[in-house]
């Protein structure tokens, strides 16, 4: 275990001013089911030697749904989330990928917010391979064992995926993220929080937060409440593991949005299929030239070859589950 | 005459450890802490094969630590068979192979001292498969071992493991049989590297005083690790304490190795003198204070053994008219890992008796790489792995021949049932098993076979992406006898309280269970009664054997029956004098039951008296009881456990999602000892090591590196409760059959030292078998199978993720690739076939 200060931070303001004066050497400790388990494995290059906990900060575990849309609190739970009765009446999309996230103990621990933000599950990462997310400059997922855990549309530097199984249904909702440093806040969209491989600071990673921030509040819009709404997910285990691929779909009467999981390094938005599904009868035809139309282009590696058919599935079953 | 039994085979007797266990206050090795105690660390090579050209160490040892290297391992472990821990000047021979060993403060502490050590490799070309390791120009692992196929002999770890490096079983001629056939299966299959992956690592606290050594460990045969030990470091066993015919309280090594002493779990990596616990008593000796190794998750998968893997190529031939096989030829390969010691003999051993097939080759070598470290027992000795490979071409067979693959199976399998005559096997062995044509019968009619089979063309009939389909394998396991004597202690003390010590661990498969039921049958009590005492503490019990084998039940079963037995005989003889005086009678020993902790006279069951007059004013009595098996009669006393599995699969063609819907099986148990112990039993085999590795479990590396990348549970796949088919749709039932002990009449076990007639079929407490590792070895072939039946798309390797079942249904209906070479002349190991197994 890498030893490191705990900082018990007394508001918003204190957690991001402490981050702020140790850029690169701190990081936001919330559910933790992550972050200590890294720190106890010594298994990622940039551990932080200050934990800022967030969870002596009052007020930030709410979820509070009104008619524009619903918030949720960078202390939510995923399982507070999930158990929302107004969340499970009118944002089912995110019930039905929070359930399918992690499992029920690490559901119970995690909050939303840092499901957005994780560090992947690269199994090389995660054994302390010298890869560009851990201090190196290769990515052994692009040439090794890539079966599970690598894109199949592509990649730069890391081809690891971003394996959210929130991320994409609440991109499909339209959801915003407010992010917050010591300069103030801005607004962020699902995709341009999680906009692919970027390095900061010189750390190579999926979100694009700067060292200084943190995400403050979710925002999901009133646009698909209550809409028909599919969360798909394909794994190994029905109980606990990452997505070999996933598909959120939303449709309302006169608009639609699909984002698939777990096979690119980014929640991966298919606007294309969204303008062929808007407005349109659902169809198993329909759904099936959906399905092909989102693996177009695939580029997959040695191993995973396998998992272009698997999002295929996954897009096609949920825009029928939409019908 | 033989009495009804009250508490053998009662479904209400729950276990005697389960309270402890689900509040959380049972004590394992983990949880033992000791005043001034250290952590122990251990340093393991990054690289697959690299020379070690230097351990520097002083900066560590600067620091304060305690460090040890191959120096400090004791002599007799030095060799390259198994280094403990690899010297400067040899080659790590696998990714995780440990090099030095610290001890310190703390957990964190140790981490630093590790870090400290400072190891300088040349890191070397490896192999991780078979054929690769076959290949002229690969790496040469081993200079006693040509060609990388495994010639070396004996075994350092695991006390008594029996060694073959090459078998070759012939009976018939398999060319004339092959002419005879007009249907001929050929295929090639595999199974892959599994680690054991028990919540529990193999933790332990080593503690010397006064030349004393003192072990808390989770390990399956505390007694053989004690004898281990103190061979290891030179240290006296009492004049009594040897091989468990006294107890061994003079003896300058102390194991306690479960129940009492600590509790433990196991799926067969805890046997015998393991690299923990030298390493751990060895950093305990130097530093002179207790320590303790609880390895991590990841230590704990790459130090261990493994189920080894095997690529298998088979090919059989039957006759149309007859529906008979006419040959069998299996040829395997097996991957001991970089030091593993044991050849093909698991894998083809049991396969062997299966069949009545005239004409068989099983032939099959082993062959070194840097894949893991050694092969060793998991949850079975190979025979999960013979019966994958050799269950699906039967299948295949019994569609070529249009027969429904029950009535293939039951055409050609041993006809023998328990009423029938002994038969020589072809293993030399008598069988022993409770035939597997009633097994087959019972479970067929158990599951309703013959209603829900609906042909080889079911998969043919469905449409749409999700399929199903049923399927069924058996499977013939022989495990072995074991040492005599078979030794425990039981006391009734004057108050008519029972003590019962025995000397086995119990690791979750329900041993403690098992004993308590015993011993109240024989003392004409209720389990609850019976109080277990220093359980697994090699202080205080006598040695019934290890747990291993499946073989538990009846070597702890028989010394547990053994110890009742005395204490009953010397319970009458202070109530014969007794009766006799009081009712003025002449009865003796042998005219006496008893009841309720109450004795009376059998053919007068109103006389009576009660335990506590009898014993008043007296200490209580002990019995020591000891079992053996009679000499020259061992053939005889082999446990067979014959077993018929069948399941329900529903497949998702598109992602290549099993589910299995309903599973069941029967075995031969014999006799039904603990009832819930028994069906744990089944659910846990299916759970925790059947249907987890037949579905989800592997290891793997890294292609480039050679280095681990799933050490961890996750990704490891080990399957969890929520993974489980529904236990409502798990269906087990067994079959019962018991002669020998039964009819000795009494209780069953009479009085004193217990003998068996040499003529009896069965052997084991009340006629009982093992169940632990075959509740396992069916599973994965069943499924594989079943999902045949459903899609059309044979299963050739283990486990049966997403890209496996794709893969097959992509490959269905297309020839199979054979890539397993010849045994012959070229590749034959120094020091030939071993046979005899």
């Amino acid at each position: 275990m890498q030893n490191f200060q705990l900082y018990q931070a007394a508001s918003v303001a204190d957690a991001v001013s402490m981050l702020d004066q140790n850029v690169g050497h701190a990081k936001i400790l919330a559910g933790g089911t992550d972050l200590l388990s890294r720190n106890k494995n010594l298994i990622t290059y940039h551990l932080p030697q200050i934990m800022v906990d967030i969870t002596t900060i009052p007020n930030l575990s709410y979820v509070n749904v009104d008619s524009t849309g619903a918030h949720i609190g960078p202390l939510a739970k995923i399982s507070d989330v999930v158990n929302n009765p107004q969340i499970i009446s009118n944002y089912n999309l995110i019930v039905q990928a929070g359930t399918q996230a992690a499992s029920p103990q690490l559901r119970n621990m995690a909050t939303l917010v840092g499901d957005l933000v994780q560090e992947t599950w690269c199994w090389y990462l995660r054994y302390d391979y010298a890869c560009w997310r851990n201090g190196g400059n290769t990515c052994f997922g692009a040439i090794g064992d890539n079966r599970y855990y690598h894109s199949i549309f592509g990649g730069r530097l890391c081809y690891a995926t971003h394996q959210s199984d929130i991320a994409p249904a609440l991109s499909s909702m339209d959801a915003t993220v407010t992010i917050t440093s010591p300069s103030g806040s801005r607004t962020a969209t699902i995709q341009q929080l999680l906009p692919g491989i970027t390095m900061i600071n010189g750390t190579v990673k999926a979100d694009s937060l700067a060292p200084n921030e943190m995400i403050t509040d979710v925002f999901v819009p009133s646009t698909f409440a209550g809409a028909k709404a599919n969360f798909t997910k394909i794994r190994v285990r029905p109980s606990w593991d990452f997505a070999l691929a996933s598909a959120a779909v939303v449709k309302s009467s006169n608009d639609a949005r699909i984002t698939m999981g777990g096979v690119d390094v980014q929640p991966r938005r298919f606007p294309a299929g969204e303008a062929m599904l808007k407005g349109q009868t659902v169809t198993s035809s329909l759904a099936s030239s959906i399905g092909a139309a989102s693996v177009a282009g695939a580029t997959p590696l040695a191993l995973n070859a396998f998992r272009v058919g698997l999002a295929q599935t996954a897009v096609t079953r949920a825009v029928m589950a939409v019908a | 005459m033989s009495t009804p039994l009250r508490v053998v085979g009662n479904q209400n007797v729950i276990r005697p450890d389960g309270f402890d266990k689900v509040k959380g206050q049972a004590i394992f090795a983990s949880d033992i802490s000791l005043p001034g105690m250290l952590w122990a660390g251990v340093k393991m090579s990054p690289y697959p094969r690299a020379r070690i050209e230097k351990i520097d160490v002083s900066a560590a040892r600067r620091a304060g630590y305690t460090v040890i290297t191959a120096n400090d391992i004791p002599t007799g472990l030095r060799t390259a068979l198994r280094w403990i821990l690899t010297p400067e000047g040899q080659n790590v021979n696998y990714a995780g192979e440990p090099v030095a060993a610290v001890a310190a403060p703390t957990e964190s502490q140790a981490e630093d001292a590790l870090s400290l050590i400072n190891v300088t490799y040349t890191p070397l070309p490896f192999t991780l498969s078979i054929l690769d390791a076959l290949q002229p120009t690969a790496p040469q692992l081993d200079p006693g071992s040509p060609n990388n196929i495994l010639a070396a002999a004996g075994g350092v770890l695991a006390e008594g493991t029996a060694v073959s490096t090459q078998t070759r079983i012939v009976r018939g001629d398999i060319n004339a049989g092959f002419a005879q056939a007009d249907v001929i299966v050929e295929d090639q299959l595999s199974t892959p590297t599994l680690s054991h992956t028990n919540m529990e690592s193999r933790a332990c606290v080593a503690q010397w005083v006064n030349g004393k050594l003192t072990m808390w460990i989770s390990n399956q045969g505390p007694h053989g690790l004690m004898r281990s030990l103190a061979s290891t470091y030179n240290l006296s066993l009492s004049s009594t304490g040897a091989a468990g015919t006294g107890g061994s309280a003079a003896s300058n090594v102390r194991v306690m190795g479960g129940g009492t002493g600590v509790a433990g779990m196991t799926q067969g990596d805890k046997g015998g003198l393991t690299a923990e616990s030298i390493i751990c008593a060895t950093l305990a000796l130097k530093a002179g204070v207790p320590v303790k190794y609880f390895p991590t998750r990841m230590d704990n998968s790459l130090n261990s053994s493994k189920r080894y893997p095997v690529l298998g190529y088979v090919k059989i031939g039957a006759q149309k008219s007859t529906g008979l096989l006419t040959a069998i030829h299996a040829r395997y390969l097996t991957n001991p890992g970089a030091y593993g010691t044991s050849g093909p003999s698991g894998s083809l051993g049991d396969i062997q008796d299966a069949y009545t097939c005239p004409n068989a080759l099983f032939e099959g070598i082993a062959v070194k790489t840097n894949l893991y470290s050694f092969a060793g027992a998991f949850r079975d000795v190979g025979e999960t792995q013979g019966h994958f490979i050799m269950e699906g071409p039967m299948d295949q067979m019994a569609e070529k021949l249009g027969l429904d693959p029950v009535k293939f199976r039951y055409m050609n399998m041993q006809q023998i049932t328990p009423s029938g005559p002994l038969k020589q096997q072809d293993s030399g062995q008598l069988y022993t098993g409770f035939g597997q044509p009633i097994t087959t019968q019972k479970v067929a009619q158990l599951f309703g076979w013959d209603t829900r089979w609906k042909g080889w063309n079911n998969y043919k009939n469905q449409t749409g992406d999700v399929r199903t389909g049923i399927g069924m394998a058996i499977m013939h396991m022989n495990k072995g006898n074991m040492s005599n004597p078979m030794a425990s202690d039981v006391t009734i003390l004057p108050d008519g309280t029972i003590q019962s010590a025995n000397g086995i661990s119990e690791h979750g498969s329900g041993m403690k269970g098992v004993i308590v039921v015993i011993v109240a049958e024989i003392l004409g009590v209720n389990a609850a009664d019976v109080n277990l005492v220093n359980y697994g503490d090699t202080d205080f019990t006598r040695d019934a054997g290890g747990q291993g084998g499946s073989r538990a039940a009846r070597s702890a079963g028989m010394g547990a029956a053994a110890g009742a037995a005395a204490a009953l005989s010397n319970l009458y003889a202070l109530a014969v004098p007794y009766i006799n005086t009081k009712f003025n009678l002449n009865v003796k020993p042998t005219d006496l039951s008893t009841l309720g902790k109450q004795i009376f006279v059998t053919a007068s069951p109103t006389t009576t008296v009660a335990w506590t007059d009898v014993l008043k004013g007296t200490k209580g009595v002990t019995g020591v009881g000891n079992f053996f098996v009679p000499t020259g009669a061992a053939g005889n006393f082999t446990g067979r456990t014959d077993q018929t599995a069948m399941a329900e699969v529903q497949v998702d063609m598109a992602t290549g999602n099993i589910k299995v819907l309903n599973y069941a099986a029967c075995f031969g148990i014999g006799r039904v000892l603990w009832a819930k112990g028994l069906e744990n039993q089944f659910l846990g085999g299916f759970s925790g090591a059947g249907g987890g590795s037949a579905l989800y479990e592997s290891e793997l590396r890294d292609p480039i590196t050679g280095k681990y990348i799933n050490a961890n549970i996750h990704d490891y796949g080990l399957m969890t409760w929520l993974d489980t088919p529904d236990p409502e749709k798990m269906q087990v039932t067994w079959n019962e059959y018991v002669d020998g002990f039964q009819t000795q009449g009494g209780g069953g076990y009479a009085a004193g030292n217990l003998t068996l007639p040499s003529t009896d079929k069965v052997w084991g407490p009340y006629g009982a078998r093992g169940i632990g590792e075959p509740s396992v070895g069916m599973v994965a072939a069943t499924i594989a199978n079943a999902v045949y039946n459903a899609t059309g798309a044979r299963l050739k390797t283990i486990p049966f993720r997403p890209e496996t079942v794709l893969a097959a249904i992509k490959a269905a209906g297309t020839p199979p690739t054979i890539t397993v070479p010849p045994i012959d002349a070229t590749n034959v190991p120094p020091g030939g076939v071993n046979e005899a197994f």
